[in-house]
């Protein structure tokens, strides 16, 4: 009867490549972003993982380096687990558009997911990343965790 | 800090103190939620609830309970009369049938969302204090319905659950999601989006101790997202007006009883009620999206709105 049940787990895809003076880049293997896009939503947007079209003039100024990050966690609705999967564009430390996409894994859950993916994206755009950072949510959805877990990768990832 | 997760009733718990629970005391938790919903679950048939139903289909009938189960019907039964009078017997605690008969017959678990449904709603039994009654440990029920105490039972738990660690000392965070309450923790919490989980509306910097609720009706939604749970006694129907509802209080139970009244015409002078004796803060978000929030919440130090025109500074 004492269950811990975490949430989530994560695994992590870089879509984007930089390139950074004297920095190195991370690409991921399995780089195609066709994988976990599902056929109802919108697809993420993602730059070029191909490091030769990236400038090399690049420079940053925040701690988190711009560029698309994608990472996804499972959680949990009432028809079971899902998976979710969060893109997030990064600009100067600034969000400029967070895409939220989902894997229904049982039918049951297209529907639902649907009303997430959807909905008011002005909320988000313009707050710094760092803003994000909150103790604890208070919301009656059962995905948050999942969602705080995967900006929490994407934060360690864009830290490079 | 330590970090109790497990699942339980339907709903993802999170304990968190100073140091780990022990383990006879955990147990102790888990006991007191399974009795909790062997008593209360309508999902349940060998619930007390379902049995109150069954047996008052042709008479009248009564179940006997624990003391600290009478204590908590009584404090239940007694909230629910106050958010009946201020909402004109929208929220009733004999709403089970009505739910049912909206297809919410079974734990939401098993049931099929998308499925499309076309029911008829059935008013629930708004004039229940003659029906549904407490005397010293006896529940008398004389009415052909069924319970239902969604409105605040899961607050009055996480207020229970509270209340057995008492004795453990330091910081500690009983939180259910959309019911927590809290001692020595202050915290900043965001307020989730109902129509984007991924956002949140707005910050509060909570205090150290006290409670929260929020509820949206995106939660239980099935019929392929025509019906959720959040209906009114009245109609039997879904309500429409609001979508979602925040309240900072002293209790889990006020804080989940308010959160509920905010979606009825009602519940907004019933908070301004309440918050005469205590700390009381709400927001509700209407249906066209826009927000609405109490003078005490403006009043919060802290606190944040991602809206146009609130000074965030």
């Amino acid at each position: 009867m004492t269950k811990t049940a975490k949430a989530s787990s994560q695994k992590i895809k870089a879509i984007a490549g930089l390139v950074l003076l004297g920095g190195t880049v991370t690409l991921s293997a399995c780089s195609t972003a066709a994988e976990e896009v599902p056929a109802n939503t919108q697809s993420p947007q993602s730059s070029t993982s191909d490091s030769s079209n990236d400038s090399a003039n690049n420079t940053q100024t925040s701690a988190y380096q711009d560029g698309s990050y994608t990472a996804s966690g499972n959680y949990r609705t009432p028809g079971g687990i899902e998976q979710i999967s969060v893109t997030v564009d990064l600009s100067d430390g600034v969000i400029t558009a967070v895409s939220v996409t989902g894997e229904p894994q049982a039918p049951e859950s297209v529907q639902y997911q649907g009303q997430f993916s959807s909905g008011i994206s002005d909320a988000v755009v313009g707050q710094s990343i760092d803003e994000l950072s909150v103790d604890r949510v208070a919301g009656s959805s059962l995905t948050s965790g999942g969602f705080n877990e995967a900006i929490t990768e994407i934060k360690e990832q864009a830290q490079g | 800090m330590a970090r109790l997760e497990f699942e339980a009733i339907g709903t993802s718990w999170v304990i968190r103190s100073a140091n780990e629970l022990p383990q006879a005391l955990r147990r102790e938790v888990f006991e007191l939620i399974i009795e909790f919903d062997q008593l209360w679950s309508r999902f349940r048939a060998d619930s007390m609830v379902s049995a109150l139903a069954r047996a008052s289909g042709a008479a009248s009938a009564s179940a006997s309970l624990t003391p600290s189960a009478a204590k908590d019907a009584a404090a239940m039964l007694s909230c629910y009369l106050e958010l009946s009078k201020a909402t004109g017997g929208r929220i009733s605690p004999l709403i089970g049938q009505s739910l049912s008969a909206l297809g919410y017959d079974r734990d939401f678990a098993e049931l099929s969302p998308s499925a499309e449904l076309n029911m008829a709603a059935k008013p629930a039994i708004t004039d229940w204090a003659d029906s549904l009654t407490l005397t010293g440990t006896q529940l008398q029920q004389s009415a052909p319905a069924l319970i239902d105490i969604g409105a605040l039972g899961k607050g009055l738990l996480v207020d229970r659950v509270f209340e057995l660690l008492a004795e453990v000392p330091g910081e500690l965070l009983v939180d259910a999601g959309a019911d927590q309450r809290f001692r020595e923790l202050p915290a900043r919490i965001a307020l989730e989006h109902p129509l984007d989980i991924t956002k949140a509306v707005g910050v509060v910097l909570s205090p150290a101790s006290g409670a929260i609720a929020a509820s949206a009706t995106n939660r239980r939604r099935w019929g392929a997202g025509k019906y959720h749970h959040i209906i009114d006694g009245l109609s039997g129907a879904p309500v429409q007006e609001y979508l979602a509802s925040w309240v900072g209080a002293e209790s889990a139970m006020r804080a989940d009883a308010l959160a509920t009244a905010l979606f009825f015409p009602g519940g907004a002078e019933l908070a301004e009620e309440w918050s005469r004796h205590e700390q009381i803060w709400w927001l509700r978000m209407t249906s066209s999206g826009s927000l609405e929030w109490s003078h005490s919440f403006a009043a919060l130090t802290g606190a944040e709105l991602f809206v146009d025109g609130w000074n965030n500074d």
